[in-house]
């Protein structure tokens, strides 16, 4: 099983991730959080910009202070714990890692031990 | 050819006292004839607020990239209430090219056929879509 990531405060489940643009087949890896309060996977602003993906949609969020912003969103393939995912819809933010969201999460059986400091993430 | 300038007087140069270390609690801000004309903040609000407005007029350049689009959707949509409500529509030199009630097997087949060039994707309804994400921003200088 993983560990969580130690360099977190508190540790917290990290998982290396492909991000690929669906146009020219381009991947960047990055290294994704696992955010079960998401409820879609959110990009580093440098992956969009290295990647250049092209904003195709947009959508409101909300944040935990309950304030809601505009935000562009773009369709990317992902590579994550050995499985392709061939399009998700993500956005972006300033940010230095991948939040993985309830979009991805739930297509995975995820299980956190916080008490060992693991977590597993497969696909049934 | 001489050149005629004016000659001004100088103007007294502004005193601006304040303790430093207001900064720590609150902004200063300073007034002229009774009207707020800047605001003094710490160093290190300062580059926290820079970064927020590098952030946000980086969001709002790529939101701005979307505006054909939005505004052909938004003419279209009292129409497409009536034959596509609830799906997505993909817009294209602002038409609808393509529709599907799943957004991400529209996305595919979109991108196969236009590749690079700007799409708009959306749900067909009265209010934007709203995602939920608690999730705290990633702060990279705070003080305390």
């Amino acid at each position: 099983m993983p560990h969580y990531d130690m360099r977190m405060r508190p540790p917290a489940a990290v998982i290396e991730i492909q991000v690929i643009d669906l146009v020219s087949g381009t991947a960047e890896h990055v290294p994704a959080k696992l955010d079960t309060g998401a409820a879609i996977s959110v990009l580093p602003q440098t992956t969009v910009e290295t990647l250049q993906l092209i904003q195709t949609s947009e959508a409101a969020f909300y944040g935990y202070d309950g304030v809601l912003t505009m935000r562009p969103t773009y369709y990317v393939g992902i590579e994550v714990a050995g499985y392709r995912i061939p399009v998700i819809e993500v956005t972006s933010s300033r940010r230095t890692d991948v939040l993985l969201g309830r979009d991805v999460l739930n297509r995975f059986i995820v299980t956190f031990n916080g008490k060992d400091l693991t977590f597993e993430m497969r696909d049934p | 050819m001489a050149t005629s300038k004016i000659i001004k007087e100088v103007h007294a140069a502004y005193a601006l006292p304040f303790d430093e270390k207001q900064l720590a609690d609150h902004p200063v801000v300073l007034e002229r004839h009774g009207k707020p004309v800047a605001v003094v903040i710490a160093p290190e609000e300062y580059q926290a607020y820079c970064e927020w407005r590098d952030a946000d007029a980086w969001r709002r350049a790529e939101l701005d990239k979307l505006r054909p689009g939005r505004e052909a959707f938004q003419r279209l949509l009292p129409e497409l209430l009536r034959t596509h409500r609830d799906q997505f529509v993909a817009i294209h030199d602002g038409q609808v090219v393509d529709s599907d009630a799943d957004n991400l097997a529209l996305a595919q087949r979109v991108i196969a056929r236009f590749g690079n060039e700007q799409v708009y994707i959306q749900k067909v309804c009265q209010q934007p879509r709203i995602f939920e994400l608690p999730s705290p921003e990633e702060i990279l200088n705070a003080s305390l």
